[in-house]
């Protein structure tokens, strides 16, 4: 996995990429010593005992796991250390959960009394709170980012972010609703002026990071993966207009009673065309996509510096290609797994509970035959989430990554402030990337 | 836990083992918490504590040996021991020498203790259950509160359009997409309508329905609109249960449950789902907590239904004894739901229901004009044919 055969260099790294045997004596500045069974085993035990505890395991299954993967990061040979707490987690969650409880409780009742009173679609009223939940997500992720960064160490010297979560959610949807009126045209702005906040807000010790990445020289790469994808899907539309309008004008085609025979071939065809298109974009945008991706992360690296500390960043279309396949790979096989387990489980079952009596016995043992093959197949995918979602995207950008300046850092105090206090909670009851 | 009480067993009395390791020394990395500068240091035993040094013997630190603790790396470099003074200690020492890193595993059983566990379980469960009454508190009390306060404000217009989009959306789910339309049924339904209506209190005017469904049941919508669905007039014993079951329907029009409902749904929708995050069974204990709550509101609401219906029937000369036979059939069909699963069935305590339709009748042995003539009721039961 480590060098995933970079198919055509673009780009000559600075610095010379780190030789994955480090028994050559010069200490590679960045590692990442991790195997994804390393991560998958305690996954999964996580996830099973998510089932007695009925889910409240997780929060311990969390920080095990971010133990795990901080530490197997190595700067310049000293691991990163996280320091959260299980409970910290919990408590943060519990007052997410009833703070969310008022808002989008009140939320919702009073949009639905206003749609009737101020006649609105009521469809509109029942779901008018959905757009409030954006401006949450990004509140919550930035929380959940500052928890972690109080909880990471390096030296013993703690980073530390800026409070301002309300301020960047403000910042975020702006941001989000002129991407989405640019019809998505604007959305390395957006990311790129976002991760700059994050990071300029962001601490190591005395010192702050800074990001001089700029958006407009992604933007080439950016509208290649962007417009092909629109125009298919401006295509595939006209061919349905086609469809309707032109080849059968004189068909409804919706609540049309008799099926005309000579009408089958045409329509045929037109479907698959229709549907030959829109999967022949879906293969095309996907490594564009990707392209897209890692020209990001490149940028983004170098544009990072934390007083003299510079990244550098070769990571590469293919890598993260690679990342999709084996996630694919991986889902199949461990998700396909639980469903041949409960499928046997819940036909065993049956078979047995078949020909004795069939009141209050044979319901219990189809219902928990029914939770236990919902289990196993839930188990498996929780714990091949953590391998697919976290681990093998961290280990692609890791592997791809280089530090020069190191001895810069041997100056950094700590900062003298309290950490943040909050745990992420929000971020974890809206599940807004607080996996990890 | 386990890891400690193996170490715990060959642990040996720590005061022979600091004896024997007294004359030991080895080099470590020191981080003083304050400066990412490292620092090599001599690392020795002293009294019940570790010492650091620089070489020329100035002394950097003393760690007591009781607080001393492991800082877990995530176990992936097993060769190197990195030690904290204490777990609120910024301070970081890496050991490699693994004569040392032994020595200091045996003197030190405590090394992997977390912080005493009594303390954090008193504080889950304070928080839990702080957690837990607040949200029963929005869900059982601030959400109906505010949903009973604004129903009375809606207006009876759009009242009547929410009525009608969730009679469409029922007829969608019982796939009957059209009301039935027989001229002479619907005749005979507004006889029977206006006749149990006559003495009701309503705060609207009423629109009857009958659908074409299997099932044996009737309900209320928002905006006084009621569905009757074709399996109960096929199956019900005359018009008279059918009379008991469209007074049982207007009860809940004049309370406006059916507006209340769609209110409170609205304003507790999501918040168990939330709770639950999107961990196991969540789907399932979402559901049961959902169907709880909601047969938990019902509840109170079906039984002023029906005290409200046995008065319309009196009132209308009509007996009560039909919607007890109408609750017999209903309870045959359901199963009689015992025990835990009775708090699920929207229809709650069927038996106690069909007692007190019984207990209220003032028809009795009497005649009485029944609520359709013959004819008239073969109409109704034919009007989706």
């Amino acid at each position: 996995m480590t060098d995933a055969a970079p198919p055509s260099a673009t780009r000559v790294p600075l610095v010379e990429r780190r030789s994955s045997a480090p028994e050559t004596g010069a200490r590679p500045s960045i590692a990442y010593e991790l195997s994804g069974s390393a991560v998958f085993g305690p996954a999964l035990r996580g996830a099973a005992l998510m089932v007695p505890t009925l889910g409240l395991h997780r929060f311990w299954m969390i920080t095990r796991l971010r133990r795990l993967i901080w530490g197997a990061v190595r700067i310049d040979g000293e691991p990163l250390e996280y320091a959260g707490r299980p409970l910290e987690l919990f408590f943060g969650f519990l007052a997410a959960v009833v703070a969310l409880a008022v808002v989008l409780g009140l939320a919702n009742l009073a949009l639905l009394f206003a749609g009737l009173v101020g006649e609105w679609n009521l469809t509109l009223a029942f779901n008018a709170s959905l757009p409030l939940l954006a401006p949450l997500g990004y509140y919550a992720r930035y929380r959940a980012r500052r928890y972690l960064a109080s909880r990471t160490r390096w030296r013993g010297i703690r980073f530390g972010m800026a409070p301002g979560a309300g301020a960047y959610s403000l910042h975020a949807t702006g941001h989000l609703v002129l991407t989405i009126l640019s019809l998505g045209m604007l959305y390395p702005r957006m990311q790129v002026m976002l991760a700059a906040r994050r990071q300029s807000a962001t601490w190591y010790g005395d010192h702050r990071f800074v990001q001089s990445a700029r958006w407009r020289a992604l933007m080439k790469v950016w509208l290649a993966a962007w417009a092909l994808p629109l125009l298919v899907l401006v295509l595939a539309m006209g061919q349905v207009f086609k469809l309707i309008y032109v080849v059968f004008p004189e068909h409804d085609l919706v609540l049309r009673q008799e099926f005309d025979p000579a009408m089958a071939e045409p329509f045929l065809n037109a479907a698959l065309s229709v549907g030959g298109t829109v999967a022949l974009a879906a293969l095309i945008s996907w490594p564009l996509r990707r392209r897209y991706d890692a020209a990001v992360e490149r940028a983004l690296m170098d544009g990072l510096a934390l007083g003299s500390l510079r990244f550098a960043s070769t990571l590469r279309t293919g890598a993260l290609l690679l990342v999709d396949v084996k996630t694919v790979a991986l889902y199949a096989a461990a998700v396909g797994f639980g469903a041949v387990m409960a499928w046997a489980l819940i036909v065993s079952v049956a078979l047995s509970v078949r020909g004795v009596d069939l009141s209050a016995f044979g319901g219990l043992a189809s219902a928990l035959a029914a939770v236990a093959g919902y289990a196993l197949v839930i188990i498996p995918f929780i714990a091949a989430r953590w391998v697919t979602a976290v681990h093998w995207p961290l280990q692609a950008r890791l592997d791809a990554l280089t530090l020069t300046g190191l001895d810069g850092l041997s100056d950094i105090r700590q900062r003298q402030d309290d950490a943040a206090r909050e745990s992420g909670g929000l971020a974890d009851a809206l599940d807004v990337g607080a996996g990890f | 836990m386990a890891l400690k009480r193996r170490r715990r067993a060959y642990a040996e009395e720590p005061a022979t083992a600091l004896a024997r390791y007294a004359l030991l020394e080895a080099s470590g990395d020191y981080l003083d918490g304050l400066t990412s500068r490292r620092q090599e240091v001599l690392v020795k035993f002293g009294r019940a504590s570790l010492t650091l040094s620089r070489f020329d013997e100035t002394p950097v630190a003393h760690w007591a040996l009781a607080s001393l603790r492991e800082v877990d790396a995530g176990a992936v470099d097993d060769a190197a021991l990195r030690l904290t003074p204490d777990p609120d200690s910024d301070e970081r020492l890496t050991l490699r020498d693994p004569v040392m890193i032994q020595a200091i595993r045996r003197v030190c059983p405590d090394l992997r203790a977390g912080p005493p566990l009594g303390r954090g379980l008193l504080r889950l469960g304070l928080w839990s259950g702080a957690a837990a009454a607040a949200l029963a508190l929005i869900v059982l009390v601030l959400v109906p509160t505010l949903a009973d306060r604004l129903a009375v404000l809606v207006p009876y217009e759009q009242e009547r359009r929410l009525g009608e989009a969730v009679v469409e959306q029922v007829a969608g789910l019982l796939s009957a997409e059209e009301a039935c339309e027989d001229p002479a049924g619907q005749r005979a339904l507004s006889r029977l309508s206006d006749r149990v209506a006559r003495h009701a209190d309503l705060p609207m005017p009423l629109r009857i329905q009958v659908f074409d469904a299997e099932m044996q049941n009737a309900f209320a919508a928002p905006g006084g609109q009621i569905m009757i669905l074709s399996g109960l007039l096929r199956s019900a014993s005359g018009p008279d249960e059918i009379a008991a079951v469209v007074a049982h329907e207007i009860g809940h029009v004049v309370a406006r449950d059916p507006l209340r409902g769609v209110l409170r749904s609205a304003g507790s929708a999501g918040i168990l789902g939330l709770l639950v995050g999107d961990f196991l069974g969540g789907a399932v204990v979402v559901a049961m907590g959902e169907a709880v709550l909601s047969a938990s509101h019902s509840r109170e609401a079906e039984f002023a239904a029906d005290a409200y219906a046995h008065a319309l029937l009196a009132d209308a000369a009509l007996p009560s004894t039909p919607m007890a036979a109408f609750f017999d059939r209903l309870s045959e069909q359901t199963d009689a739901p015992q025990g835990l699963m009775r708090h699920l069935a929207t229809h709650p305590d069927l038996a106690s229901r069909r007692d007190a339709a019984l207990a209220a009748d003032v028809i009795g042995d009497r005649a009485f004009e029944p609520s359709l003539t013959d004819a008239e009721w073969i109409a109704l039961q034919q009007i989706c044919d």
